[in-house]
């Protein structure tokens, strides 16, 4: 072993021990199966998995001390993903800003924005929200239309964000706003951090399909934001986004997991019965459960392949949308199949429900899946046109 | 184990590619169907001579036969490029005699007829089933007499190849009622090969006839058949990836270039999202295709259901994506002309070939303790 190797090999194994002494107890006990959406009435308790994480020296590995990272490598961060999921660990709740925001910053930043922001974000003492879409502008981005107008040492900011997530929860949020409204629409857009206690601010909360809230609506009424806040360039928003995006689709490894939830669901079926006889010896559920599994195998290696090819020092580009598209429509495919499982019991929710429910939410949340961070139909759009290489389709207005 | 391929494998591929599509193009299997069968084997000898030169014809077998002891995850490069080719050849058949040859034989006929595929001498067919199917429980065809000077009797059915191999490898029941393999003469007395009129043109089968035909016995059946079956599914998934990414190729090419309404019909979404599936599929099927040519190569005891995996995957794969191929060339997508045709054909019957993709499903939830 050379002797970065078993450095490594060193550290993965500090890691595995603190992992399995810190892992909160009650996440273990509640959602370790199903480690997905966190339910808002945990939200104190993730935020402070997450400031764990960062006291330990286990957040933003491979940033620069000075912002609060380790100043460690890519690998490191391979290994960190790798343990993270085979612990069973809690997600972070600062994700958007951890993924999006500090990125943004530390590209386009000036330094005192670094030191004002970056070190909040990653320890969760300040939760971020990502202000882009608008009820007007979902797929169509760049079409938004919440206006920041200069006025002294301020922008005057006037519209609405949605599909805010903890918008009630979040102390800021990073918006892309327009700046120039006589451009063409992708050149007059800016990238502006406004802190969510600014008067003219009203946050509305969205009931989704689960009964649960989990995303805003933002209003800005008149807001006063101090200039100093824009990064960037007033009209970089739109290159800032897309440098952004281009950092952000890493492999999501947590669907390496997706195995124990078949053989969660293979045990579910042996108990269930159908036709007088259990579920698991039905043909045709032997066929989707089999098709699942195989499915499933499928999106491992691809993911495997993903990690190899970042390891490689390849970027992912657009073939992350073939991630993308395959494990968000997999995930449907997966949760009806676990709810099927269950036979009649399948239509009881919460507390009724076999596990609480999770597979009839998880479901629900499903159709979510193929619908934000670019639709379905988005992403075979990108994939016609970045990968095949298939026209642009014509695009109306300016 | 990395999932990329390395530079040398790459190179592999690259030097196939570029081979195949040099001497072998589409041209050359439109003349080779429309040949008689004459013309046929001696187009079938030059062939066989170029594959044995490109060294594809001992890529798994030890150096000490003339092989070159590489992997299945270089034979599996070999075998996706030759289905992007859909070069008519005995090729498969050979390989997976072969590795019946490998597993069954005693070590003095290994290395002999080892030695004898490496140098090009040889090519197989494989004949195993029969009306009522795989099962070697079911065996009509028999053997009778002594190991060395048996006498074969009996039919099999879908022999794919059969006139271009020079001998079969026959599972038959023996008289103790094991299943066992035979190596017979292809052209030898007692041997008739009826010609099937068969979709696929490009993989035609044949039905086989034994009426007391010398057969030399080989080896016990099952636990050669398990490995060679593995390789099997391997190997029709690996075709099915190559097949899939030419009829992707040629059908965006299509779509670029074929102007309705005024703009390239690839500009609209309904064209766009029908060739991204295919995209999607693609690489799906590539993906699980090489985890079972690693799996395979690495030993594992899970290289069974590995390739069930990917036989099922994506062989249906195939099908959608060169269905899909035809449908976005519109009508000349239905002429003899264009070769969509060609590829679902192939796709078709390898589809239906070694177990349906509901079966290798059925093995998949088996093999799970569902």
């Amino acid at each position: 072993m050379t002797e970065e190797a078993s450095e490594i090999a060193a550290w993965r194994a500090d890691l595995r021990r603190w992992l399995e002494a810190n892992v909160p107890a009650w996440w273990q006990e509640e959602f370790a199966a199903t480690p997905f959406e966190v339910p808002e009435r945990r939200f104190e308790d993730i935020r402070a998995w997450q400031r764990t994480l960062f006291e330990a020296g286990y957040m933003a590995l491979t940033l620069p001390s000075e912002y609060g990272g380790q100043g460690l490598t890519a690998e490191h961060e391979r290994v960190r993903a790798e343990e993270l999921v085979r612990a069973g660990a809690p997600p972070i709740v600062n994700e958007v800003g951890v993924k999006l925001c500090v990125p943004a910053l530390l590209a386009f930043g000036t330094e005192e924005q670094k030191q004002r922001y970056v070190r909040n974000i990653l320890s969760a003492r300040e939760i971020w929200c990502q202000g882009y879409s608008e009820p007007g502008a979902g797929s169509d981005l760049a079409s938004l239309q919440t206006r920041a107008v200069r006025d002294g040492d301020a922008y005057v900011v006037n519209g609405t964000k949605i599909w805010t997530t903890y918008g009630m929860q979040g102390d800021w949020i990073f918006c892309l706003v327009r700046t120039d409204p006589n451009v063409r629409k992708q050149a007059g857009i800016g990238f502006l951090l406004i802190d969510m206690k600014t008067p003219g601010i009203d946050v509305r909360p969205i009931v989704n399909v689960t009964t649960d809230v989990d995303f805003c609506q933002v209003f800005f009424e008149d807001v006063r934001v101090p200039v100093e806040n824009m990064v960037g360039h007033p009209t970089q928003g739109w290159e800032i986004a897309n440098h952004v995006l281009a950092h952000e689709r890493g492999p999501n490894l947590a669907m390496l997991r997706y195995g124990d939830f078949l053989e969660q669901i293979a045990q579910r079926a042996r108990a269930t019965t159908r036709a007088g006889r259990p579920l698991a010896e039905d043909p045709m559920f032997r066929q989707r459960w089999a098709q699942c599994r195989i499915e499933f195998e499928v999106l491992k290696q691809q993911v495997l392949q993903a990690v190899d090819e970042a390891r490689a020092g390849r970027k992912a580009g657009p073939a992350s949308s073939l991630l993308k598209l395959q494990t968000s429509e997999f995930d449907q495919r997966l949760s009806r199949l676990a709810n099927e499982a269950q036979g009649l019991a399948s239509q009881l929710w919460l507390e009724d429900g076999i596990d609480r429910g999770i597979w009839q939410w998880r479901e629900l949340w499903s159709r979510a899946y193929t619908i934000f961070a670019g639709s379905s139909e988005i992403q075979r759009n990108i994939i016609a046109e970045r990968i095949l290489g298939l026209p642009r389709h014509a695009k109306g207005g300016k | 184990m990395s999932t990329l391929l390395t530079e040398d494998q790459q190179l592999l591929r690259a030097a196939a590619r570029e081979f195949l599509s040099d001497r072998y193009p589409m041209t050359w299997v439109r003349a080779w169907i429309d040949a008689d069968p004459a013309e046929r084997a001696a187009r079938q000898q030059a062939l066989w001579a170029d594959l044995a030169s490109m060294g594809w014809l001992g890529l798994l077998w030890p150096e000490e036969y003339g092989g070159s002891a590489l992997g299945f995850v270089e034979q599996t490069i070999v075998l996706e490029e030759l289905g992007r080719s859909l070069l008519p050849s005995p090729y498969l058949g050979t390989l997976l005699g072969a590795s019946i040859v490998d597993r069954a034989a005693s070590p003095a006929r290994r290395g002999e007829i080892l030695g004898a595929l490496c140098r090009g001498e040889r090519t197989l067919a494989l004949a195993v089933v029969e009306d009522a199917g795989g099962d070697a429980a079911a065996f009509t065809t028999r053997v009778t007499g002594p190991p060395d000077e048996g006498r074969l009797t009996g039919t099999k059915r879908f022999v794919p190849d059969a006139p271009l191999a020079d001998r079969l490898l026959v599972a038959a029941s023996s008289e103790d009622g094991e299943p066992t393999w035979l190596w017979v003469d292809a052209a030898g007395k007692g041997v008739g090969i009826e010609a099937l009129e068969t979709m696929d043109a490009t993989r035609p089968v044949y039905d086989v006839t034994f009426d007391g035909a010398a057969a030399e016995r080989i080896g016990d059946f099952a636990p050669a058949w398990a490995h060679a079956q593995s390789i099997h599914w391997t190997a029709l998934a690996a075709e099915a990836v190559g097949g899939c990414e030419k009829v992707l190729a040629d059908t965006v090419a299509y779509a670029k270039d074929r102007v309705q309404f005024g703009v390239p019909i690839g500009a609209n979404q309904a064209i766009k999202h029908k060739c991204s599936n295919m995209l999607v599929r693609t690489e799906a099927a590539r993906a699980i295709t090489y985890h079972a040519a690693r799996t395979l190569a690495a030993g594992d005891g899970e290289a069974s259901l590995a390739a069930s995996m990917a036989k099922a995957y994506a062989t249906e794969a195939y099908r959608e994506v060169a269905a899909d191929g035809i449908q976005i060339h519109g009508g000349v997508g239905f002429t003899w002309e264009f070769d969509c045709h060609f590829f679902y054909k192939r796709a078709r019957a390898g589809e239906l070939t070694a177990g349906h993709p509901d079966e290798h499903r059925e093995r998949v939830a088996a093999g799970a303790g569902l």
